[in-house]
């Protein structure tokens, strides 16, 4: 591990002064002949996006790091509260059985496992029941519902635990064995709410899934571990979340109304005062859409979900006095949401256009070099933090060149959709059956 | 070697990034137009799905 830090030093380090010699030889070592004014002020609101994206990675790295020191500090508390594993299911007849089998071997001496099956249509209610009942010190319990979506099977496995402590996952992932224990060291500091989990994609078997490998890790991860040394993650994603029962019940548990309702709990713990921390080690494996209409429809409903959850608390981003560190959050979300990928098709298109037409083509390679060694830095140091395969950080030049783009162009249309009102449908992702 | 290898690399970074724009406009639609036809049959009952909905603004209780 003590290697792994110092790769990842490394490569922030060689990362800045690549960005640092880039930009000197771009914009300071050279005469650019501009054209008039209009190019002028292109290039400085290029480099400006530039900046802010260093100022970004630098931020997020920063405190993720920070949080990673206080994480090797946290011990085994010794004591093991009796934790609840909800699995909602809906038509998971296929694996259901071996998802209870797999979380009948985690390491923790003191769980229970609640399936609800949400009205499957299939014979998932059978199959699960044929594992109910008591496995060496576990118990599993079966329990069924009418169909009304996710969040109403979590509330009804919330209202029906017997823990203190419960883990929502979805139906189709996975948890690796010290998951559990992990999560619930956090749950020591009594104002600690939620704990949201690490999700890794288990299906890597091509371009587009591999390039969500290192999203999650990059992307989603990085961010999720500065947040939590705030104490203050965003979203406690699907696949994987620890909650206090009772800080579940002062917020009124799941809601219905938007189409990110992991997004939107978190909203409401982070309002109610609770605190909410990011743990590496507890892990989920999930399985990533493989195609691309299948990703840009994940996204498409994530993006719509997440503004949604924004608007339900959009007072704050108009009262930032009220609570500061929640309205920064939310006005973060927008940022990231919304202004982030705007920000990036401008920036691609407008240097595509001043490259074209005043054959700026030499400043246009060392801003993308710039981008993509500040990409491949912050990959490599993600990857090693969360010791994964180091030759995932290759592909940091593929997300630079097209994924990004592919993502931030969905993220726009679906922004525009929300903002005239378009309606919506949930879809249900079809699965490979990898895990 | 400089002089030869950045307009390469600036025709690649070009090239890709309207390939990339085009694409990911075209494929949005394509997804856009898949889930129009899905829904469709949802509502003849043979693939499952939650009704339409639009979202309504939060109204805080109390």
């Amino acid at each position: 591990m003590r290697s792994r830090y110092a790769l990842a030093l490394v490569a922030i380090t060689v990362g800045l002064v690549a960005v640092a010699y880039t930009f000197y030889r771009a914009v300071l070592a050279r005469e650019f002949h501009l054209a008039d004014a209009f190019v002028q002020v292109s290039v400085l609101v290029l480099f400006t996006f530039l900046i802010i994206l260093v100022i970004r990675y630098l931020g997020l790295i920063w405190f993720s790091y920070l949080d990673q020191l206080e994480d090797a500090s946290l011990p085994d508390q010794g004591s093991y509260p009796r934790v609840t594993i909800i699995v909602p299911c809906y038509n998971e007849g296929t694996v259901v059985q071996s998802s209870i089998r797999s979380l009948l071997e985690l390491d923790y001496p003191n769980y229970e496992i609640l399936v609800v099956d949400d009205g499957s249509s299939d014979d998932t209610y059978a199959k699960a029941s044929s594992l109910a009942g008591t496995h060496g010190r576990t118990e599993v319990r079966v329990v069924t519902k009418p169909n009304g979506g996710k969040s109403r099977a979590l509330n009804l496995g919330i209202r029906a635990a017997r823990g203190s402590i419960v883990l929502c996952m979805d139906g189709d992932s996975r948890l690796t064995s010290d998951t559990v224990r992990e999560g619930v060291k956090h749950f020591r500091d009594p104002s600690i709410g939620a704990v949201a989990g690490n999700v890794k994609v288990v299906n890597r078997s091509n371009l587009i899934s591999k390039l969500q490998a290192l999203e999650y890790i990059e992307g989603l991860n990085m961010a999720r571990k500065a947040q939590g040394f705030f104490r203050m993650v965003n979203i406690i994603p699907g696949p994987i979340g620890m909650f206090r029962k009772s800080a579940l019940f002062d917020v009124g548990l799941y809601e219905h109304d938007t189409f990110a309702e992991d997004c939107d709990l978190t909203l409401k713990l982070l309002l109610h005062g609770h605190k909410v921390r990011y743990e590496r080690r507890c892990v989920a494996l999930t399985e990533a859409p493989e195609n691309l209409l299948d990703l840009l429809k994940q996204r498409y409903r994530w993006t719509r979900g997440i503004l949604q959850a924004v608007k339900k608390h959009s007072g704050l981003l108009v009262r930032p006095l009220t609570s500061p560190a929640n309205s920064f959050i939310l006005w973060y979300m927008v940022f990231e949401g919304l202004v982030w990928p705007a920000m990036n098709i401008f920036a691609n298109v407008f240097f595509v256009l001043i490259g074209i037409k005043y054959g700026l083509t030499e400043l246009l390679v060392f801003w993308w070099v710039q981008l993509t060694i500040l990409d491949m830095a912050a990959a490599i140091y993600c990857v090693a933090i969360e010791e994964e395969d180091l030759k995932l950080a290759l592909y940091a030049v593929f997300y630079r060149l097209f994924f990004i783009l592919i993502i931030d162009v969905c993220k726009v249309m679906a922004t525009a959709e929300e903002l005239m009102g378009r309606q919506m449908t949930w879809g249900k992702l079809e699965r490979k059956g990898r895990i | 070697m400089q002089i030869d290898l950045i307009p390469i690399l600036s025709t690649i970074i070009l090239a890709t990034t309207i390939v990339t724009i085009v694409l990911a406009i075209g494929s949005y639609f394509a997804y856009k137009l898949r889930d129009k036809r899905r829904t469709r049959v949802d509502d003849k009952g043979r693939i499952d799905e939650v009704p339409a909905r639009a979202f309504r603004r939060y109204r805080p209780r109390g």
